[in-house]
């Protein structure tokens, strides 16, 4: 027994402690070890990932600030650009014979903004399918039918596309900036109607100006026999000061056969102006085949009397009163204008007041014509003295006698004025009576009416025709008259919905026209088709389809529209710029140029590889072939197999306003 | 005993072999891991700083390219005497009253370019104001603003329309005289002469003065930044004076041909037409101040063969070249580590589109890599950026919540006389 630290310590516990010694130092067995080290490698491994977590967000930080430039980018084109497109057929008698007056032109921000010239295109939809996203958000839209868009390489210089690769590409990045994807997330809503298929309103005319008259050319429906007797045709034109030998055909007061013929575009009167005045002092027919002899009243005096008495024959047939084309004095001629103005804004019927117009617009034309001729001396000096100026006389055509008047040069200074001044006041207070052209020279807001589809009366127009919904406007349309396009076919009443659907003036909340923008990122670029996929399935009336003409088959109206380049910027695959049209480029080897020696890209080529209706044309127009997605100039694939999906990260979401209608802020 | 002994034995012998060799590589391998860990956590760190510096100095660059979106401060700082190059052309002031004979610069203030005068005989009739005036509200109600020529009628032609100039000319009264149109430019074909008219008055003078005297004020950016939508970009015109002179056509139209320039590319329609045409097979672009010769008239009033069918690789790229300035986003550079990042705005004017095309430009330092981001985006018109800034100098003070204030008079001004500016 011993004693330790004042206790009794056995034999016993000294064994019991000798053991319990040797077993602490028999160390860590294997297993301990490994355990421990599977903890420590999981602590490590844990810290270990949390430092790229700081590099994914810093890379997500990248990706979002050139999200916030690409939305801001988009935003700015909606805002400005034009819609502008030359050489675009938009008339027909039935709304679904043109594309022009659906997707193309409507003020939706993915209609508007995806195209060769705004350089955001569709992902192709094979690959677009691959792609999850938290909520299945990217799914849910292309099942809807909406689309997943990608950046074209450069920013958006709004130059010609046959110019892009000049410009400066978002260079070192680009494969960054291409990894965003993005879509429109909420429904658009019904939006105004920017080209009315039946008459595609507002029609604009120089003020003043002769009866409208244009190319026969640019007027099929002349060409293809409608009419068998063709108001005006004649072998050689004036052309804007210049004479060449030209085919014109007069569009405005060709004569119909129904009641609406004495209206709008459609005043047989208005057919003799031209015949009896215009034409023959414009348009010299000496040159034409055969050889016919020169009129005396070509480019002369007695030419340009002649207009000015038939302009004057017009003012009368129309009801316009004498105070009007025949002032007893005329002291200020600006005034004389402004009095008269306020009698017609208050004295004539609103029904009436596109003859007052119309006719101011061909007197002060003619009588303008007369300054060519005619001093200041002769035309009575400034001030006009009374009883001074140019005897005019009676009209010698039988059927067309004219009032007879002294033409003076404040006559003819006051016929410009009151023609300025009852058009301007016409077409602002009148957007909805269509008896008279706009003028060119000053166009206005108002010159465009609020036209909508409505939505709940979509009876059939005629049997065994297809269902289309009917235009509605805010007040019922005036004087309409017949097309430019297709004076042969009136425009019933029965073309026009119910007004109590029409929306577009109504008060909204604010939900109603917020629509979201959503970016993601995802490394779609590094699949093995990103460039020989399809492109996205386009939408039908980018494809330019001409209105229907007797005899016409369907292929024949795929040919017959004139696919400039330069002319057509919202229709078209909106990779049109970028994608292949030769079959042979999926086959082709990685790394092969696109360029050299012979350039494979549907870019620039002029007039249209995808235009027409063989199959070929067909296969360009959908873009069959992929496309220089990249924008580098050689065939690419990436490493990824079609069979391997990727997750798409969301970047960013801007909320922004949905417009109804078409307008461009500066 | 003996157990003891041999438990203190066992006690005190050493690894084995085995032992330290496991223990050996298992302390290896601990190390290497804490080691590799070290290193990819030093690595990640590294690469995210690096890339957290290359978003700041994104960042920093496209703020600097919103700033110069809102106040054009690099084409001209008001606090800059030095950084006013497109004030005053070939930077001398003009003469008092006198004018440039080339015109002005985007930045000219109006007094000094296209002065706002009312007429000294009838102050009251406003059509006979010329010059601009920066409070004019342009009203389509009022016939001023309206445009009163022919869009038929060439330039030079025999007038078989007729003379729309009796009705709005750039001077309110003038002689006509016996005209000789040329056929070709240089050629005179006596058959087409038109005779003379005699000497009238015209009842719209206000809006072909705009035009024309836009025309020569501040260069082709700021004449269509200046003119309202939907002008017609010609007008009849009697000025026997000014960059122009030789281009005068008193019955006609203008072609306002300053070299042949601002008229659309395909020249064989030479009738009046407005910015969409003028613009789709050209373009016009704000020079930039660093341009060689960007204080130049002449430059400031070029023409760019941008459009689909006109234009070449390198003309796209000298477009470019002109309207872009860049500068760093660190004007000190930053430490050699960073990357260097250039910062520009071009203003140009396509299809009738006004362009501000940003550009944040990043290269590393390391790799050479570069790394640009080009987005367009809204701007200040020039018209704003102009009234900004204080015709004395610095920026303007402007507020139109209370008519108390006292603005300051701004670019766009004139001064009444003896004011002070």
């Amino acid at each position: 027994m011993r004693i330790f630290e004042g206790h009794v310590v056995t034999q016993h516990d000294l064994v019991a402690y000798a053991a319990q010694k040797n077993r602490a130092r028999r160390g860590f067995t294997l297993f301990e070890v490994a355990i421990s080290l599977v903890l420590v490698s999981f602590g490590v491994i844990s810290v270990m990932m949390l430092f790229p977590i700081g590099i994914k967000a810093e890379q997500m930080a990248r990706l979002r600030l050139y999200a916030g430039a690409k939305a801001e980018e988009i935003i700015d084109g909606f805002a400005t650009l034009a819609n502008t497109n030359p050489s675009i057929e938009v008339e027909a008698p039935n709304a679904w014979d043109v594309p022009s007056g659906h997707r193309p032109f409507c003020p939706d921000l993915e209609s508007r903004m995806v195209g060769h010239r705004t350089g955001i295109m569709p992902v192709p939809l094979e690959i677009a399918k691959r792609l999850d996203s938290t909520n299945d958000e990217i799914h849910k839209i292309l099942s809807e039918g909406g689309q997943l868009y990608y950046s074209q390489a450069t920013g958006a210089t709004g130059l010609e596309e046959s110019g892009v690769s000049a410009a400066r590409a978002n260079m070192g990045s680009h494969s960054l900036s291409q990894r965003l994807v993005f879509a429109v997330v909420g429904y658009a809503q019904n939006n105004n109607v920017p080209l009315l298929a039946q008459k595609a309103w507002p029609y604009y005319s120089p003020y003043p100006s002769p009866p409208g008259h244009g190319l026969k050319s640019g007027f099929r429906n002349i060409e293809a026999g409608w009419q068998s007797n063709p108001p005006v045709i004649t072998d050689s034109a004036f052309r804007w000061g210049e004479k060449e030998k030209r085919d014109i055909i007069l569009w405005e007061g060709v004569v119909g056969s129904s009641s609406e013929e004495s209206t709008g575009s459609l005043d047989p009167d208005i057919k003799q102006i031209f015949v009896r005045g215009f034409r023959p002092y414009s348009m010299n027919p000496a040159s034409a085949e055969p050889p016919l002899p020169a009129d005396p009243l070509y480019y002369s005096l007695a030419g340009a009397t002649q207009y000015f008495q038939v302009a004057l024959w017009y003012c009368v047939k129309k009801g316009v009163p004498a105070s009007f084309y025949d002032p007893a004095v005329v002291v200020d001629p600006v005034d004389l204008a402004r009095k008269n103005t306020d009698d017609f804004r208050k004295g004539v019927p609103d029904d009436d007041k596109w003859k007052y117009v119309q006719a101011l617009r061909f007197l002060s034309h003619a009588a303008t014509c007369m300054t060519k001729w005619k001093t200041l001396t002769e035309l009575g000096g400034q001030p006009s003295a009374s009883g001074s100026g140019v005897n005019i006389s009676s009209c010698l055509i039988p059927g067309f006698s004219s009032p007879v008047i002294n033409l003076t040069h404040d006559k003819i200074v006051y016929y410009h004025e009151l023609c300025m001044r009852l058009v301007k006041l016409y077409s602002a207070s009148q957007p909805y009576d269509w008896g008279a052209p706009r003028p060119t020279q000053n166009p206005l807001f108002t010159d465009y009416p609020l036209i909508e589809y409505d939505l709940f009366t979509s009876t059939p127009v005629a049997d065994a025709l297809p269902y289309q919904w009917k235009p509605v406007t805010a007040r019922p349309v005036r004087n309409i008259g017949r097309s430019y396009s297709f004076p042969n076919k009136p425009i019933p009443s029965s073309t026009w919905g119910e007004s109590k659907n029409f929306t577009l003036a109504k008060p909204f909340a604010p939900a109603e026209r917020c629509r979201q923008l959503v970016f993601w990122a995802v490394d779609w670029m590094s699949y093995e088709d990103c460039e020989t996929a399809p492109s996205a399935p386009i939408d039908a009336s980018k494809y330019l389809f001409s209105a229907p003409l007797a005899g016409q088959s369907f292929d024949d109206r795929m040919n017959t529209c004139t696919w400039c380049d330069h002319h057509l910027y919202a229709f078209r695959n909106p990779e049109k710029s970028i994608a292949y049209w030769d079959p042979i480029v999926p086959t082709l080897a990685t790394g092969t140029q696109i360029y050299d020696p012979e350039k494979r890209v549907l870019n620039n080529d002029g007039f249209g590889k995808d235009a027409g209706s063989s199959v070929s044309n067909k296969n360009i127009f959908l873009g069959l072939y992929g496309a220089d997605r990249n924008f580098d100039g050689i065939l690419d694939r990436g490493l990824l197999k079609k069979s391997i999906r990727l997750r798409a990260s969301t970047v960013a979401r801007y909320n922004f306003y949905d417009p109804r209608l078409t307008v461009v802020f500066r | 005993m003996t157990t003891q002994t041999g438990s203190k034995l066992n006690l005190n012998e050493g690894f084995t072999l085995i032992e330290l060799m496991i223990s050996v590589t298992l302390g290896s391998l601990v190390i290497y891991t804490a080691t590799a860990g070290f290193r990819v956590a030093s690595q990640s760190m590294t690469a995210a700083n690096r890339l957290g510096v290359e978003n700041a100095i994104m960042r920093a660059g496209l703020q600097q390219a919103h700033d110069r979106l809102d106040f054009w401060t690099d084409c001209d700082n008001p606090e800059d005497l030095s950084e006013q190059k497109l004030r005053f052309p070939g930077g001398v002031a003009p003469p008092p009253g006198g004018i440039y004979p080339n015109g002005g610069l985007p930045f000219t203030p109006m007094r000094d370019v296209f002065p706002l005068r009312v007429d000294p005989v009838n102050p009251a009739n406003p059509e006979l104001i010329t010059g601009w005036n920066p409070n004019e509200k342009w009203s389509p109600s009022d016939s001023r603003t309206w445009w009163h020529n022919s869009l038929a009628q060439n330039h030079d032609t025999n007038l078989m329309l007729g003379r729309y100039a009796l009705f709005a000319n750039s001077k309110s009264s003038f002689d006509i005289p016996l005209y000789h149109p040329p056929v070709v430019p240089g050629v005179v074909d006596g058959s087409k002469d038109n005779p003379a008219y005699g000497s009238i008055k015209v009842p719209h003078s206000w809006l072909s003065n705009q035009i024309w005297g836009m025309h020569s004020a501040l260069g082709f950016y700021g004449y269509c930044d200046y003119l309202p939508a939907g002008t017609m970009f010609g007008c009849s015109i009697y000025d026997d004076t000014g960059p122009d002179s030789g281009q005068m056509n008193a019955d006609g139209m203008a072609t306002f041909s300053l070299n042949g320039n601002f008229s659309f590319s395909g020249s064989w329609v030479s009738s009046t037409k407005g910015l969409w045409r003028l613009s789709t097979f050209s373009g016009y672009g704000l020079v930039n101040p660093t341009y060689p010769g960007s204080d130049n008239a002449l430059v400031q009033r070029e023409i760019y063969n941008v459009g689909y069918w006109t234009q070449t690789s390198d003309e796209v790229k000298n477009f470019l070249n002109k309207v872009n300035y860049a500068t760093p986003v660190i004007s000190s550079g930053g430490p050699a580590s960073w990357p260097k990042a250039e910062v520009s705005v071009g203003r140009m004017i396509k299809t009738g589109r006004f362009i501000a095309l940003c550009s944040v430009k990043m290269t590393s330092p390391f790799s050479g890599e570069t790394v640009q981001l080009n987005f367009s985006s809204f701007s200040t018109s020039l018209r704003g950026a102009r009234q900004q800034r204080a015709l004395k100098g610095g920026w303007a003070k402007w507020d139109n919540g209370l008519a108390t204030v006292n603005n300051d008079y701004t670019l766009d001004d004139t001064p009444p006389a003896g004011a002070a500016p």
